[in-house]
């Protein structure tokens, strides 16, 4: 089985061509969410069937450096090339609405993400899988090894650039953070559970520390603001962020790996992730557009 | 209208065969969104501006950064920035206005 990465139609079989002839037919009717898709992430130039089979073939061969070394090179390519998410850009310098921003979107996506992770336990028999999203949701509600909660330093960055918790716990996500939660929503509690996984686990690579190593042009932000330029809620909280998020994005893409080709779900998993990677690029959008709210409004 | 892209009027992509009439010319666009876009963007200049005409758009950027684009009319000029969400103009803002120099 496989599905498109752009709008999620299932296909019986796992062949790329199947998935890059609907990719070219829809683009010969003009769809606008394939054209997009195929303007962002194989070549704003048309080509013919051949050549665009001949493309989706060399887009999903991870032969060479491992399935989960793939999925963090399209991440990198997607989020931090020269051509980076509009968020990425904003948070190399941010503002306090930058960071309100992200602080309203985040509160959302955080109680879509343990939803998520907690369907993937109760879908999976696998100990380990259990074990480590058990630990992952146990960090984002109640902190690890005597760390403070994931969530609670979320709401304490927030209060620190001077919005309080009613306001971002009564407040309702912008559309593109609905339609994105909507989809991790269906995907964890109706797909294969490795889908799901692969769907939530790789987009903690957007804090992942190393990204540079794949290829990234940006990172998440420049580690100099950690020491001043930010207040120290904030800091404190991309600083847990980042020293754990690697780890975190590492151990499950490892998972992931293994169980993939376990499973012979390798191609499916690789679309999945593109998919998820689309509407995540869209809630950073969201994250962005809510700060410029934030500054219009204050 | 005098444009710097060659494939969609918008974005410059190939992919996509979808027309639409503006400012009294047929122009390619990939899609219809991207055509919406444009379509109110020109709408947006002459408003802003008071042409009546737009007669040269040089555009850079993307969908996700916004785009920032230089129009003009006659000997008149203005430099913009602008997004959009499915076509509709979400940002837009004047960055100069002026006479000269028209490039």
């Amino acid at each position: 089985m496989n599905i498109c990465p752009s709008c999620g139609e299932k296909f019986q079989d796992n062949e790329l061509l199947t998935i890059s002839s609907h990719f070219y037919s829809e683009a010969q009717s003009s769809d606008p969410v394939h054209v997009m898709w195929l303007n962002r992430v194989i070549s704003r130039d048309k080509m013919s069937n051949e050549s665009l089979a001949k493309q989706f073939r060399e887009f999903y061969d991870f032969s060479s450096y491992g399935l989960a070394m793939w999925i963090k090179k399209r991440f990198v390519e997607r989020f931090f090339s020269e051509d980076p998410n509009i968020f990425v850009l904003s948070m190399q310098n941010p503002t306090k609405y930058t960071i309100m921003g992200y602080v309203t979107e985040h509160y959302h996506f955080l109680q879509q993400w343990v939803r998520s992770c907690a369907y993937i336990i109760a879908r999976t028999n696998s100990f380990e899988v259990q074990k480590y999203e058990m630990d992952n949701i146990s960090e984002e509600y109640f902190g690890y090894d005597g760390e403070p909660a994931h969530i609670d330093l979320l709401l304490k960055m927030g209060e620190s650039v001077g919005l309080t918790r009613g306001r971002v716990m009564g407040s309702e996500p912008l559309t593109k953070t609905e339609n994105a939660l909507k989809y991790w929503e269906q995907v964890c509690s109706s797909e294969h559970w490795l889908d799901g996984m692969v769907s939530m686990h790789s987009l903690e690579l957007i804090a992942d520390r190393n990204v540079k190593e794949y290829g990234a042009r940006y990172s998440y932000f420049r580690p100099e603001i950690l020491n001043g330029g930010i207040t120290a809620e904030t800091a404190q909280f991309l600083r847990a962020g980042y020293e754990t998020d690697q780890y975190h994005s590492g151990d499950a893409l490892a998972l992931v790996e293994k169980y993939a080709r376990q499973l012979d779900m390798e191609t499916e998993v690789q679309s999945y992730f593109l998919r998820s990677a689309d509407y995540f690029y869209r809630y950073l959008e969201a994250r962005y557009e809510r700060g410029r709210m934030y500054e219009k409004e204050l | 209208m005098k444009r710097n892209y060659e494939g969609c009027a918008l974005c410059d992509a190939t992919w996509g065969d979808y027309w639409r009439e503006v400012e009294g010319e047929r122009m390619f666009f990939c899609c219809s969104i991207c055509a919406d876009a444009f379509e109110n963007m020109v709408k947006r200049v002459k408003k802003e501006t008071g042409w009546n005409r737009v007669e040269s758009v040089t555009i850079d950027g993307n969908y996700s950064r916004g785009r920032n684009c230089t129009a003009t009319s006659g000997k008149e000029r203005i430099e913009y920035f602008f997004r959009h969400e499915d076509g509709r103009i979400t940002e837009f803002e004047i960055k100069s206005q002026g006479t000269s120099p028209v490039p």
